[in-house]
């Protein structure tokens, strides 16, 4: 039994590390934004899912939010976490003067184990949120035009430098 | 008597509604979606404007502002430019591919919409760089590159310069040991070193723009410097783009034997194979006009890992993936890539913070899971640092030609991964200069409806 004790026990660490609790989901979007728009909107839109912001660094382009404890998110399967919360990350980056790309994860602070989907729904909440702020562009749904005149597209010449 | 209790079911009911409904709308996606509003495009006309007054004069008068008797001349032209844009540009000398030196040309405002967001966004930033703190060099980057994208040189080398400042000499052991224990962004913002080495690199370009070649040639040196202190030990000194410049200003300088050895470790670099074309001495002298166009945006670095210990770089999405260059509407090549960034992010190598972050991970994850000390170990926070320069291109490519002395109209036209134009991202630039002797540099930043005149149509 003695033997087993300190062999538990280091089973237990083992199977445990690792496993704070972490969005599977992360989202990312790309919105018609200014850059500092979107560090002065977010704040006050992420109230509307039951966020608020904790920290926010516009240079290092990063926003820490924290969700509040609502009726759905308050059984959380861990003491601790009822009173930590969770925390969601955004990070901003501009893509043009008037284009910005968000990047959105959440952590369950002090739960181990399973959250059973709750970080990943701070995730999905907070990016449907900001879906109805700012309309979305996606870089591969831009689609350049044909050249006039070409059934296929031919490859230019790469005679960089030519006299002319 | 007793009271009977109140039914907790329909509240119970309630407060489950409340909580669950809006989440279940918005991932069932009945939230209605914000409508993509999308300007006009109006191409910014191929054909030049007629000019109301020579380079020289412009330059004379710019040249002439600090003194009392022809101060007047530049007040003059200034104080016509439009106020949103003009403000700031007072001080700065008028560069090819800008819309200030544009209208001290011909007196037109080519100014886009794009261009009065970023001047918007640039001022917001500057205000900024007042504060001193961890993040100051920061600070400074993005400010920096936005007035460099502005054509601002002297306002985007002060900002450069101050964050070398802060990246180079500031320290403070006090916020190093706090990083050490705590949370990884405490400390004051180095960057990584593919960051030093492109700040050097826009200072050198900055110098190399204003003619001040020997002040380019100490900056690239500094940039070929700071990337022989990357981490990862076999990719130092690979970086062709520095060796390139570093070449081309020697070259200038009429220091053929130093110019020779930069070619040949451009052409050893091996990070830019298809450029390879433009590494040989003879290319560099007759060459009189040269383009540095930046497409894209740099990798961007996220939180991984079960407490968000670690950074790690991604590489941002961009559509732009090549581009071709036409003098005078005819077609004059395509450009070549000369430098990744995220290449250059990839490969710096595994620095001692995030061996560190590792070992601090781990640590809390065995405290986490040990009993009643796992309460304090819920506090403890050990998030890597995700601060980086977020205003770096994607790529820089390089185009360089001879072409007739005099001036010309640039255009610029830009392809997707399918070979497909991006009509929206077409640059069109008005009286680049090329000379007999020297060789003009032109830097452009690919943007989206950059060059789009919606507003100022003729009538």
């Amino acid at each position: 039994m003695s033997r087993l004790l300190p062999l538990a026990a280091l089973m237990t660490i083992v199977l445990v590390s690792g496993c704070t609790s972490h969005s599977w989901t992360k989202v990312q979007r790309r919105y018609v934004a200014s850059y500092s728009e979107t560090f002065d909107r977010i704040p006050v839109e992420c109230k509307k899912c039951g966020m608020s912001l904790k920290k926010k660094d516009p240079e290092a382009g990063v926003m820490v939010l924290n969700s509040h404890r609502i009726a759905d998110k308050l059984l959380t399967g861990s003491l601790i976490n009822m009173f930590a919360g969770d925390e969601v990350i955004v990070k901003v980056q501009r893509i043009s003067p008037t284009t910005t790309q968000v990047w959105i994860d959440s952590k369950a602070r002090g739960q181990i184990g399973p959250d059973f989907g709750r970080t990943d729904r701070n995730v999905t909440e907070l990016a449907a949120t900001l879906d109805r702020v700012w309309a979305q562009v996606e870089a591969t749904e831009e689609r350049g035009e044909k050249r006039p005149g070409a059934a296929s597209q031919p490859s230019p010449p790469a005679d960089s430098g030519k006299r002319l | 008597m007793r009271v009977p209790r109140p039914s907790l079911g329909p509240r119970l009911y309630l407060i489950l509604a409340r909580g669950l409904l809006p989440g279940v709308a918005l991932l069932a996606g009945c939230a209605p979606k914000a409508a993509v509003k999308v300007d006009p495009f109006v191409a910014k006309p191929e054909v030049c404007p007629a000019a109301v007054r020579s380079i020289d004069q412009v330059l004379t008068s710019y040249v002439g502002r600090t003194s009392p008797e022809s101060a007047e001349a530049w007040t003059s032209l200034v104080s016509q430019a439009q106020p949103e844009w003009k403000a700031g540009l007072a001080d700065e000398r008028p560069v090819p591919g800008t819309p200030w030196y544009e209208y001290l040309r011909c007196g037109q405002d080519f100014c886009s919409k794009m261009d009065l967001v970023l001047t918007a966004e640039y001022e917001k930033f500057r205000a900024q760089t007042e504060v001193a703190d961890r993040n100051s060099a920061l600070r400074h980057l993005l400010a920096g590159s936005m007035a460099y994208e502005l054509g601002r040189l002297q306002e985007a080398r002060k900002q450069l310069r101050a964050a070398v400042y802060w990246m180079e000499e500031v320290t403070s052991q006090e916020l190093e040991q706090r990083a050490i224990v705590g949370r990884s962004d405490e400390k004051i913002y180095k960057g990584d070193s593919y960051e030093r080495v492109m700040v050097h690199f826009y200072l050198g370009l900055i110098a190399y723009q204003l003619g001040d070649l020997p002040e380019a040639r100490r900056e690239f040196h500094r940039a070929v410097q700071a990337d022989e202190s990357k981490p990862a030990v076999e990719q130092r000194g690979k970086f062709a783009l520095l060796h390139y410049w570093l070449g081309k200003t020697y070259a200038r300088l009429q220091d053929e034997g130093n110019a020779r050895v930069a070619m040949l470790k451009a052409r050893e670099s091996g990070d830019a194979k298809d450029a390879e074309e433009h590494f040989q001495l003879d290319r560099i002298r007759q060459d009189n006009l040269t383009l540095l166009i930046q497409i894209g945006s740099g990798p961007v670095r996220v939180l991984k890992g079960a407490d968000w210990q670690q950074a790690e770089y991604k590489p941002t999405d961009y559509v732009e993936r090549s581009c071709e260059v036409f003098i005078d509407g005819q077609h004059a090549g395509r450009a070549q890539l000369m430098a990744d960034m995220w290449y250059h992010a990839s490969t710096q190598g595994l620095s001692e913070e995030q061996k560190i972050q590792n070992s601090k991970a781990a640590a809390k994850a065995v405290l986490q899971a040990m009993p009643y000390v796992n309460l304090l170990a819920v506090g403890w926070d050990v998030r890597g640092d995700i601060r980086s320069w977020a205003l770096l291109p994607g790529q820089i490519l390089i185009w360089s030609g001879s072409v007739a002395p005099g001036e010309h109209v640039v255009t610029v036209k830009f392809y997707d991964a399918q070979d497909y134009e991006l009509t929206r991202y077409r640059q069109t630039w008005y009286f680049v200069p090329a000379g007999s002797e020297q060789d003009t540099l032109v830097v452009l930043r690919s943007a989206r409806d950059k060059c789009n005149m919606h507003g100022k149509e003729q009538p």
